[in-house]
């Protein structure tokens, strides 16, 4: 897909699809677990993050 | 390569921003939720006595589910509570890189350690201010409306501001105002919330003590939460140059 990787060790010029793609996984992983700590309903998983959950400012009870 | 670079530093960047936040939660916030619990339970108990464990709290929609586990009060909540602000920290900064890392390879932005804090500023601004506007920080045991419209009104004042924020911070002038309009529009529809009292005991001397409590915890939370987000995003902008953006060059990328 890019031959200037391999050819050039200083400066890669990777293809700016490729990084919006990565870049966008990166927020969606982090978007996930916020998610988890958050949101997530399960009375275990609110039980388990209420403090977090009322120092963070996210919706609780 | 990017993305596991991200998750990686995100990684640490969560642990060391989650320990301190974990800290200044022992010393500053937690006391207030166990005092405002104490009142929850004087709350509960002729309810619980009255008919079967559901009582006054039935409206708010929180119900102590008698089989749903949870950590017992001490060592194990703390601990709990600890991994919770570390995998939020971790979500948190692995959602600032990811932002910092496009806006800078599409060479918007030039991120350096200034910089970085005034992206944990803006992290405050986005994910306490905004929302704790509508939807102050709140301590148990007090109303408030169903559950659902609150996350979903919180998501959509996070994201109006995050959006206005940017635009504000990144577009051309003219369309600046179109940022304020953003950051505005939440509070144009409003926050959900329930007619009534804001605590539901029926004594008004606990009640003056919540009240207090409640003015405690915003102060309480909001220093923990601004200490956090400025560690945080000095921690994120010092990691994408020194390891994310290690040895790609922002503008080849951004010319490619």
């Amino acid at each position: 897909m890019s031959t200037q990787i391999s050819t050039n060790q200083q400066t890669l010029s990777i293809p700016a699809t490729s990084t919006l793609a990565q870049n966008l996984a990166a927020f969606a992983f982090g978007a996930i677990v916020l998610f988890a700590v958050g949101f997530l309903p399960m009375s275990a998983a609110h039980n388990a993050a209420h403090d977090t959950r009322h120092t963070l400012a996210f919706p609780c009870h | 390569m990017v993305f596991r670079r991200i998750i990686f530093n995100a990684v640490f960047i969560g642990l060391a921003a989650g320990l301190l936040l974990s800290l200044i939660q022992v010393i500053g916030v937690s006391p207030i939720i166990f005092e405002a619990e104490t009142f929850e339970v004087v709350e509960e108990a002729p309810a619980a006595a009255a008919h079967d464990h559901h009582g006054v709290e039935e409206s708010s929609g929180h119900h102590h589910d008698a089989e749903a586990w949870a950590p017992e009060d001490g060592a194990e909540r703390t601990l709990y509570t600890v991994a919770s602000n570390v995998l939020a920290g971790i979500g948190f900064a692995s959602v600032v890189l990811a932002l910092m890392s496009q806006l800078q390879l599409q060479g918007i932005t030039q991120v350096n350690v200034q910089k970085g804090l005034l992206w944990g500023l803006a992290g405050f601004a986005v994910f306490f201010v905004a929302p704790g506007i509508g939807l102050p920080p709140e301590i148990p045991g007090t109303e408030a409306a169903v559950i659902e419209n609150r996350q979903l009104w919180w998501l959509f004042a996070v994201v109006c501001a995050a959006i206005g924020l940017a635009v504000m911070a990144f577009a051309p002038i003219k369309l600046k105002i179109l940022g304020a309009l953003s950051i505005a529009l939440p509070y144009i529809v409003g926050a959900p919330h329930v007619d009534g009292p804001e605590f539901a005991h029926p004594d008004p001397a606990a009640v003056a003590s919540l009240t207090e409590l409640h003015f405690q915890f915003i102060m309480a939370s909001g220093i923990a939460n601004l200490i956090f987000w400025i560690v945080l995003g000095i921690a994120c902008a010092w990691a994408l140059n020194l390891w994310v953006h290690k040895d790609i060059d922002a503008h080849v990328s951004s010319a490619a």
